[in-house]
């Protein structure tokens, strides 16, 4: 069976694609500020991960990128809200800039399904 | 940080810095950051029973070229044999304000995988030289249905660089890696399920995803993308990594 991609746009990509028992989510971010950009990537990662059958308790491996240091504090806060007791994998970059000026925070996210096959 | 080791066998490391090493600039404080993320790298890795030659990918992360040498020295004296499949990033800043260096890894138990296209540092040029570090790193790395990629760049297989300048170029040529390597590993970019995309200046991103999208858009898949201070080498104004699971070897499936 050929991977599952999820909400695939125009330009030919998918904003999640599910192998197996693993999904994989990139580049999530949003409108405003750093941290309501935060917010918006944790809550489409939540969407996302309940459309594929999984849920933000079964992250393994969150990774922040963020455009100056000053948003990795607020960032981390908003993420670590959304994961609640998840202790995940984190790896956070400074980097000097994102797919657009606007974007402030992207964020890239490895979970696993509970109960799909392996 | 505590290393994940999830039911299904892939070992996520990640954001590895020296802690205890302690801030420092210089050259030499960077070989001693180096050492000291290894020492973490080897703990985590035993602290769930996975050996070094278990790991398939690193993604190297420095704050300056300047560090590359010596800590590139470090790892290859520290992973000697193992053959990592490994991509460089030059960033702006670690979350750690005293780190010079950090790394993130995947590892798949039940090692060692199957290494293809095995080369050391000192016989394959980065752009268009090569460096004086010393190791041992291959192409792709098979860990059952787990494929795992070089960063690949404007490098031909052939360790040519003939893109000097032209990103776009670059960036289709980095691309042609990929479709030609998967297959080696019995896969294609069907079974990719994620990309990762770096650029050394805004301004590439355009040229940039027009040279990838029309092979990558074939087979849609999430993709990160953002800007770092700089690659291997100058020269190299892109990278692309793919990370693939063979679909046909999932479980349950025909």
């Amino acid at each position: 069976m050929a991977h599952q991609r999820l909400r695939i746009d125009g330009a030919g990509t998918a904003r999640a694609v599910k192998a197996g028992p693993e999904i994989f989510l990139r580049g999530l971010s949003g409108p405003g500020d750093a941290a309501a950009q935060a917010g918006q990537a944790m809550r489409e990662a939540r969407a996302l991960l309940a459309e594929a059958g999984s849920a933000l308790e079964h992250v393994c491996k969150v990774t922040i990128l963020v455009t100056d240091r000053a948003w990795l504090a607020p960032v981390r806060q908003v993420v670590a809200d959304h994961l609640g007791g998840t202790a995940a994998v984190a790896t956070d970059l400074i980097v000097n800039g994102l797919a657009s000026p606007e974007m402030l925070v992207a964020i890239d996210i490895d979970a696993v399904i509970p109960g799909a096959p392996a | 940080m505590i290393p994940i080791l999830h039911r299904d066998g892939t070992l996520h490391l990640g954001g590895i810095t020296a802690g205890a090493a302690g801030p420092g600039f210089t050259i030499e404080d960077a070989e001693k950051q180096a050492e000291a993320v290894f020492d973490a790298l080897e703990g985590q890795l035993a602290s769930v029973g996975c050996r070094l030659t278990d790991l398939c990918k690193i993604t190297m992360q420095i704050t300056d070229r300047a560090f590359r040498q010596a800590v590139y020295g470090v790892m290859g004296r520290r992973l000697a044999g193992v053959y990592p499949v490994s991509t460089g990033l030059i960033v702006k800043a670690l979350h750690d304000p005293a780190a010079v260096f950090q790394l993130d890894a995947y590892a798949v138990p039940g090692g060692p995988h199957e290494r293809l296209r095995k080369y050391r540092s000192t016989s394959a040029p980065y752009g268009l030289h090569r460096q004086e570090f010393v190791a041992d790193f291959c192409m792709v790395v098979v860990a059952g249905r787990r494929i795992f990629l070089r960063g690949q760049t404007g490098l031909t297989l052939d360790r040519d660089f003939p893109s000097l300048h032209d990103v776009g170029a670059q960036a289709r040529l980095a691309i042609g890696n990929v479709e030609k390597l998967l297959p080696e590993a019995g896969a294609t970019l069907a079974d990719a399920v994620a990309a990762t995309i770096y650029v050394t200046d805004r301004a590439q991103i355009e040229p940039v995803m027009q040279g990838l999208m029309p092979t990558l858009s074939r087979h849609p898949v999430p993709h990160s993308l953002f800007v770092v201070k700089g690659l291997a080498a100058p020269e190299i104004l892109m990278e692309i990594d793919v990370h693939a699971i063979r679909a046909d070897a999932i479980h349950g499936d025909a």
